[in-house]
């Protein structure tokens, strides 16, 4: 790799430059489409069936209060709403917590 | 009582003053060139995270040089003169970093796991929101590796050193780590300490490159308002698959970095949470704890002291400071074609070394107008600069072992 000249090794690195030019603009081009699809794909009306009642669902280990303070926060945030369910965020499976709580107590098998 | 000299029971001393001139001048200055990046990474001037066990690995390897007998000297850090398989497990057996040093750094892991974490700090929202603008100020500052790669050569590197060398301009650390590896593993300990050093500078030193280059009326402008594309987890995890899968099509040969990235910015966007905490944190930061380390053993004075060293110095000097301004006139470009709106500054961001420019950008931007908020123009640049490092450091790689 050492007999290559000073203006063919300008060549390579022009040639690398601009390669590495036309791929980034490419990935560019590529974000927008994606972007744009996606978002299309997203507005598109879909078709789900509505439920026959909306009725609010208090789960029964919320207390009251903390319902009637959520409520409030939402009145006051962003005005009259119908609160169909008041719960905590749904959680990524309960199998992985029991793997999880199993591995972690491994190195304690008598406890 | 046996006749013991002095320097016997002192064997760090005795080496130091039984070596010859160019090796005794060579220790001492890099014991105390490891004293000074400890206190400036202290001080916050240089990156405190990497230069603080380089600095102390750096003074520690050269003090600690000792004799094993029949003329043999080394130290007890880690040899990266040993290459055969026997020579490999004997050291492992010996030397306490040799495991990191053969598992971990001779096969591109631990530049792999520095990118990992990096995907998970980054955000490609900010990227996928102005993805032309940001391209195109990342492509401008790749001029440093343009322009190094040839000059290596002119100055007597031979084609698969300087290019490995021009990489230092992407001023992506792990990126030059890999690059080094694959390209020039012959000198891939001073090209890898070299790019270090010099990244670690950035912070410090390219506020004076913007000062130098953007007036102050410039530097004060503000990004006027623009509507904003809300972009989905969904939006960035099916980017980053695209672009990986397509990546390493194109360049199998950094496909283990594209996988690393996309990898970490997947885990992100899928809310992976432990996952995440794991490799943006204990992962991350005990990788590049062990790169600083492992970087400051390496610079053992018989190890370092090589002619070329000058020669990488001077480059990867070079290598930045033309990234420098070549981000920054991209940001000049867009500035006329936005009709003097868009802050020029933000084109330093496009240094990918993530994310100490966006913050200088930023940094800089609000000492001259406390209102002007560029940052997320400057993270979109900074993204860029990353993915636009990746490609042509594939490219350069995929290029000279063709022209090699």
């Amino acid at each position: 790799m050492t007999g290559s000249t000073p203006t063919v090794v300008l060549a390579l690195s022009l040639f690398s430059y601009g390669l590495m030019a036309v791929i980034a603009v490419a990935t560019a081009g590529m974000i927008s489409l994606l972007v744009a699809g996606l978002s299309a794909a997203a507005r598109r009306p879909q078709t789900v069936a509505t439920p026959a009642t909306a009725t609010p669902v208090e789960p029964d280990e919320i207390d009251p209060a903390v319902v009637a303070a959520i409520s409030a926060a939402v009145q006051a945030t962003v005005g009259a709403h119908h609160i169909v369910w008041i719960g905590e965020a749904p959680s990524a499976g309960g199998w992985t917590s029991e793997v999880r709580q199993k591995h972690h107590g491994s190195h304690r098998p008598h406890s | 009582m046996p006749d013991i000299q002095i320097l016997d029971l002192f064997q760090g001393i005795a080496t130091l003053v039984s070596s010859e001139p160019h090796l005794i001048v060579g220790r001492i200055g890099l014991m105390l060139l490891g004293f000074l990046l400890m206190y400036l990474g202290y001080k916050g001037v240089l990156e405190a995270l990497l230069m603080i066990p380089m600095g102390l690995g750096m003074a520690t390897v050269n003090a600690g040089v000792l004799d094993f007998g029949h003329g043999r000297r080394g130290t007890l850090f880690l040899d990266p003169l040993a290459t055969t398989n026997d020579q490999v497990m004997t050291q492992m057996q010996i030397d306490w970093l040799q495991p990191i040093y053969s598992l971990t750094f001779s096969n591109g892991l631990i530049a792999c796991l520095v990118f990992l974490g990096i995907g998970t700090l980054l955000d490609v929202g900010f990227l996928m929101v102005r993805p032309f603008r940001s391209m195109f100020l990342a492509i401008c500052a790749e001029l440093g590796t343009l322009v190094t790669f040839p000059l290596g050569v002119l100055m007597g590197l031979p084609i698969n050193q300087a290019a490995a060398t021009a990489t230092i301009g992407g001023a992506d650390g792990p990126m030059v780590l890999f690059a080094s590896l694959v390209l020039a593993p012959e000198i891939f300990v001073p090209i890898t300490v070299v790019g270090y050093l010099y990244l670690g500078l950035t912070y410090g030193g390219y506020p004076y490159i913007v000062k130098a280059l953007v007036p102050a009326r410039l530097r004060a402008i503000e990004m006027p308002p623009e509507p904003v594309k809300p972009i989905s987890p969904g939006q960035k995890m099916v980017f980053a698959v695209v672009s990986c899968v397509v990546l390493s099509l194109l360049f199998p040969v950094a496909a283990p970095l594209f996988l690393s990235l996309f990898v970490g910015v997947v885990v992100r966007e899928a809310g992976l949470k432990y996952f995440y905490e794991l490799f943006s944190n204990q992962m991350l930061y005990g990788a590049t704890f062990f790169l600083g380390l492992v970087l400051g053993v390496l610079c053992e004075a018989s190890t370092i002291l090589n002619p070329k060293v000058l020669i990488l110095l001077v480059l990867g000097i070079l290598a930045l400071t033309f990234s420098a301004i070549g981000g920054l006139i991209g940001g000049y470009v867009l500035y006329f074609l936005s009709g003097g709106k868009y802050n020029p500054v933000i084109g330093i961001a496009a240094v990918s070394c993530v994310p100490t420019t966006a913050k200088v950008a930023q940094k800089l931007v609000s000492a001259s107008n406390p209102r002007s908020i560029i940052m997320p123009h400057a993270l979109g640049a900074n993204i860029s600069g990353v993915i636009t490092s990746a490609i042509f450091a594939a490219v350069l790689v995929t290029v000279v072992r063709i022209a090699g």
